[in-house]
């Protein structure tokens, strides 16, 4: 099976590393896996027979694979591939680079995997027609709570059930913050302070805390778990930045935690701070993200697990590929 | 049987006491120790029959398991229950707001978002200086999670009008 890599940062890498140093446990999987290219913004990794992963983490630029200035665009077509890995950074406005680079994969016929919101909030039903169109698998479980297989268990599991209503807590930077605020009485500006010192929250953490990174993945979830067309403009947000350790003490006095809780079903999509009940299993702390989904014949199920990190992000993306593997009876040549 | 969150009831149960000191509490005690939250005890005199004394508590209750707890817990103690009445479900909301609650006249606030049947169980407020936001809680209840839902949906409007920042249960 043969992959072509775009992005090559965080995920990206932590991608490269799993399919180098768990080759031979995919190897057991009876999946011989070949990645022919790897993309960064200004250049690529090529090698038609496969690349020698290893020696790129350590060499990087320096590797006699790279080519200056290669794009994707033009070596999707080219390159053996059979599942083209989307990672690039995140942008709702207008989706790019990704749509673009997501569009020619499947032009061409090429299965998708991705880890980034962009492209599906600003475009998710028509790259998912092209999809179906093109007969292409495209599949994004990355996209929302990292390893959370949430999409992939209503795939497999709940055919038959329907998804009344989902709530969770979908950001694991201001899970982070209130949990800190609640836990360790810090104050918002310091446990923002910290989450960004940790590596958990951006340099400008305004996509977390004003609640938009959580709205993003309601989108995805409204549109791929609910058979919705809804767009980020359809969300009600609030931040979490007014929350005041007096707020989360009176709380407290009534047995409720105040949680960053986005919520959606048949008539509403919100992201909110809301006060939750102290046993609810909504009430994970650190930068854990949950996902309860309410179906009509399955009841409740909770989902927990680390929202974000590059391997925990990387696995969801290799689950994807291993899928999407097994759908087309194993190997498929490029 | 299972309640939204949040909701409860309110339960009257009559008991047949003797008429001597000790009794009422051993008929209490149950009702506490299985949770239920008293609200109100009075004393039937006027339909006193030799020396039984009806006594009617009100209290409120999660769902029925417990009610039936607390009544097989009563009747456990040798004391008679003459009737169980239920008053009626409520339900209950918390809302938190901060903001300048008060700057912003608060009164009109809860005027504006109260309709008929929801009642301000309890406020509790946070106040640091005059300057500050302050941070208030409202305990809201009424008969009905519907009209708890509406509140909320007016107060959220009010909310924005007056840049108050909110959280809710
Ligand atoms: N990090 C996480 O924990 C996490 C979790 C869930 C989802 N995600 C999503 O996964 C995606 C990748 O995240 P990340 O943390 O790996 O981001 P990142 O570290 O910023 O990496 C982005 C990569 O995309 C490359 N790139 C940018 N523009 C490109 C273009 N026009 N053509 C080719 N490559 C291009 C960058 O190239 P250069 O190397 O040249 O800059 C870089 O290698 C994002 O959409 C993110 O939201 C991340």
């Amino acid at each position: 099976m043969n992959l072509i890599l775009i992005g090559f940062g965080n995920v990206g890498r932590a991608l490269t590393y799993i399919l180098w140093e768990k080759g031979d446990r995919l190897k057991g999987l009876k999946l011989n896996i070949n990645v022919t290219g790897i993309f960064k913004s200004d250049g690529g990794f090529i090698d038609h027979n496969g690349l020698k992963l290893g020696e790129i983490l350590e060499k990087g630029k320096q590797h006699q694979s790279w080519v200056p200035e290669a794009s994707p665009l033009s070596y999707i077509a080219e390159l053996p591939c059979d599942v083209v890995i989307e990672m690039t950074p995140t942008n709702v406005k207008n989706g790019e680079p990704g749509v673009s680079f997501i569009r020619k994969a499947l032009e061409e016929g090429k299965d998708v995997v991705t880890s980034n919101k962009g492209p599906l909030v600003v475009s998710m039903k028509e790259l998912l027609s092209l999809a179906d169109k093109k007969g292409c698998f495209f599949f994004y479980e990355a996209t929302v709570g990292a390893a959370i297989p949430i999409f992939t268990v209503a795939r497999e599991f709940l055919k038959h059930d329907r998804i009344l209503c989902i709530e969770g807590i979908l950001n694991g930077t201001t899970n982070y913050i209130l949990s800190r605020m609640s836990e360790d009485k810090v104050s918002f500006d310091d446990a923002l302070r910290e989450a960004q010192e940790m590596g958990y929250a951006e340099a400008d953490p305004t996509y977390d805390v004003e609640g938009i990174d959580a709205a993003c993945k309601l989108v995805i979830l409204a549109n791929g778990l609910m058979n919705m067309n809804k767009h980020l403009s359809d969300v009600e947000i609030e931040g979490i930045s007014r929350v005041t350790p007096e707020m989360i003490e009176l709380a407290e006095e009534e047995g409720y935690l105040v949680k960053h809780i986005a919520y959606l079903d048949e008539e509403k999509m919100e992201v909110a701070p809301r006060l939750v009940p102290k046993n609810s299993p909504l009430t994970v702390g650190g930068t854990f993200n949950v996902i309860t989904i309410n179906t009509e014949l399955s009841g409740s199920l909770t989902f927990i697990g680390k929202g974000a990190g590059p391997r925990e992000t990387a696995s969801a993306i290799l689950a994807d590929v291993i899928t999407i593997a097994n759908k087309r009876g194993g190997i498929k040549s490029g | 049987m299972a309640r939204p969150e949040g909701g409860s009831m309110r339960v009257k149960i009559k008991f047949n006491l003797v008429d001597e000191p000790g009794q009422l509490l051993k008929a209490l005690r149950p009702i506490a120790e299985f949770g239920g939250n008293v609200r109100e005890i009075s004393h039937l005199r006027e339909e006193k029959r030799g020396n039984m004394l009806p006594v009617a508590v009100t209290f409120d209750v999660k769902d029925l398991d417990q009610l039936f707890r607390i009544r097989d817990a009563v009747e456990a103690t040798g004391i008679q229950v003459a009737s169980i009445e239920p008053l009626m479900e409520f339900h209950r909301k918390v809302v938190i707001m901060v903001g300048h609650v008060f700057a912003t006249n608060i009164k009109d606030t809860i005027d504006r978002v109260l309709e008929r049947g929801v009642m301000v169980r309890r406020l509790v407020a946070r106040i640091k200086s005059a300057e500050d936001v302050s941070t208030v809680k409202i305990v809201l209840e009424a008969d009905s999670s519907e009209k708890l839902e509406s509140t909320l949906r007016v107060l959220k409007k009010v909310a924005v009008e007056k840049n108050l920042f909110i959280a809710w249960s």
